[in-house]
């Protein structure tokens, strides 16, 4: 069970002032079911997305996640760095959560399809090979739920379908989170749905209901 | 009470793991980064100082500078200024524009700007100490004239100008993120501290006066206690190296540093 109780996020800004990004934000989510957000572009989903990994604390409220490992935000080319090959990125990621080399490598080489890219700096990659590689890194670990933000759509449509697949496998023992503002990726994706607007989310475990919503948005 | 011991410390150790995974993680970064993609590789960092003592050494020689009869080599004299001050200044710049070179990395929730900060610092560390041995066997080996004479003065005061870098970096960090010119003056600063910390002169030999001026300075005063390590007699009977100072400025340094974090953080978000 990931449980938020009236969390609230604000930012100062130099030119506008204060920002109240998000506003007594309250979720239940049970762990079997993964929720689909909706929301315009700034919303505030990318920031309830770094608040729910841990990389941001909230000003105020209660994030409660039960010791379960979640991922961090991913997203097209997140967590990726442009100065290093895409082996040395798997490096970095193994290291980062303790992960035997060789058997991520392997992974991310079949499942990527990179060939000897995987020897070239990313920033010389395409945008569909950037993203094709960010998304076999995160796939190499097993958390309980996954982040994902919107535009993880990479790649042709076989890798999509692969990409596909992948998630579906995962949903058997995970759940996830996905914030976007296609509801075709959430319908395909989500059981629940939620629209977030204006720092305020609502959440609808119908998620026909959820999508209705945000069209009339 | 032991076992309520192994409890408490349980998520201490667990922390502890998680900073040494983030800092390793984050150290092969900045290596493959800095060293990783040209063929020359780590040699890269010997280039700049080895480039600069040299320059030095020539318009000294073309100066005469060396017909004092001292006990002192030149070459030595530059080197163990040169190196500690170069670590200083790259670990005061390394941290400073930690904040602009890593953004895209805070998509990971363990790594905190702090880490970054740590990361870089620590890689300078190990390159000059690396790099300023390698230059002193090298020295030695050609035949110029290589002693320490008190090795504790020589890692002491290498670490304690470290130390001062972080702690200049960290205090200015906030800075760098506020106005775009900080980088601009921080190297004016970075300048001028070299002229002024007795990388290129002795001491002793300049007027009271300046000397006076010079001993606010607390970089001078770690790079004569390292070199008070490497020639015997060095620097005695005179106000240099006034180490109490020079830990009291670090240390207000690191506590300024890290009471900045928090508005850095903020600032880093937005």
């Amino acid at each position: 069970m990931i449980r938020l109780v009236n969390v609230c996020k604000s930012y100062r800004n130099r030119y506008i002032g204060l920002k109240r990004v998000l506003r007594d934000i309250t979720l239940n989510l049970p762990d079997h079911k993964s929720i689909g957000i909706l929301g315009r572009n700034g919303a505030g989903k990318s920031t309830f997305m770094r608040i729910l990994s841990g990389a941001e604390l909230p000003d105020k409220g209660i994030i409660d996640t039960g010791g379960k490992r979640i991922s961090w935000p991913l997203g097209a080319g997140g967590g990726v760095h442009g100065s290093l090959t895409g082996r040395e990125n798997i490096r970095f990621i193994c290291k980062l959560y303790d992960y035997p080399f060789q058997q991520a490598y392997d992974f991310v080489e079949e499942f990527a399809e990179l060939g000897k890219y995987m020897y070239v700096p990313v920033k010389d990659y395409s945008a569909g090979m950037k993203g094709r590689l960010a998304f076999g890194m995160s796939m190499i670990l097993d958390f309980d739920t996954y982040l994902i933000d919107e535009g993880f759509s990479a790649g042709d449509a076989k890798f999509r379908k692969k990409s596909q697949e992948m998630f579906d496998t995962k949903r058997q023992k995970s759940n996830l989170i996905v914030v976007s503002h296609n509801p075709a990726t959430i319908k395909r994706l989500c059981d629940w749905g939620a629209v977030m607007h204006n720092g305020k989310l609502t959440v609808m475990e119908d998620l026909d209901e959820a999508i209705k919503i945000y069209s009339g948005l | 009470m032991l076992k309520a011991l192994h409890v408490s410390l349980r998520p201490w150790r667990r922390a502890l793991g998680e900073q040494r995974r983030v800092l390793a993680a984050l150290i092969y970064r900045e290596l493959k980064t800095r060293f990783g993609q040209t063929r020359v590789g780590f040699f890269s960092a010997f280039i700049e100082p080895i480039i600069h003592i040299l320059v030095i050494f020539s318009i000294w020689g073309v100066l005469g500078r060396f017909a004092g009869g001292s006990a002192i080599d030149p070459l030595i004299f530059i080197a163990t200024g040169l190196f500690p001050f170069f670590m200083f200044r790259d670990t005061v710049m390394k941290i400073t524009k930690c904040v602009s070179a890593n953004k895209a990395l805070l998509t990971f929730p363990q790594i905190k700007i702090l880490d970054f900060a740590l990361a870089r610092a620590l890689l300078e560390l190990m390159t000059y100490s690396v790099v300023f041995f390698i230059f002193l066997i090298a020295a030695d080996f050609v035949g110029y004239r290589v002693e320490v004479f008190d090795i504790n003065r020589v890692f002491g005061g290498m670490f304690l100008i470290w130390l001062t870098g972080c702690g200049a970096g960290l205090a200015l960090m906030p800075f760098t993120g506020m106005f775009q010119f900080v980088d601009t003056l921080i190297g004016v600063a970075m300048r001028f501290l070299y002229f002024t910390s007795g990388v290129l002169f002795a001491i002793d030999r300049l007027p009271k006066e300046i000397r006076d001026y010079l001993s606010y300075n607390p970089i001078i005063h770690i790079v004569e206690y390292i070199r008070s390590g490497f020639f015997r007699g060095y620097a005695e009977n005179s106000a240099f190296p006034d180490m109490p100072y020079a830990i009291s400025i670090c240390v207000f340094l690191l506590i300024t540093g890290l009471a900045f974090k928090k508005s850095l953080l903020r600032l880093i978000m937005e």
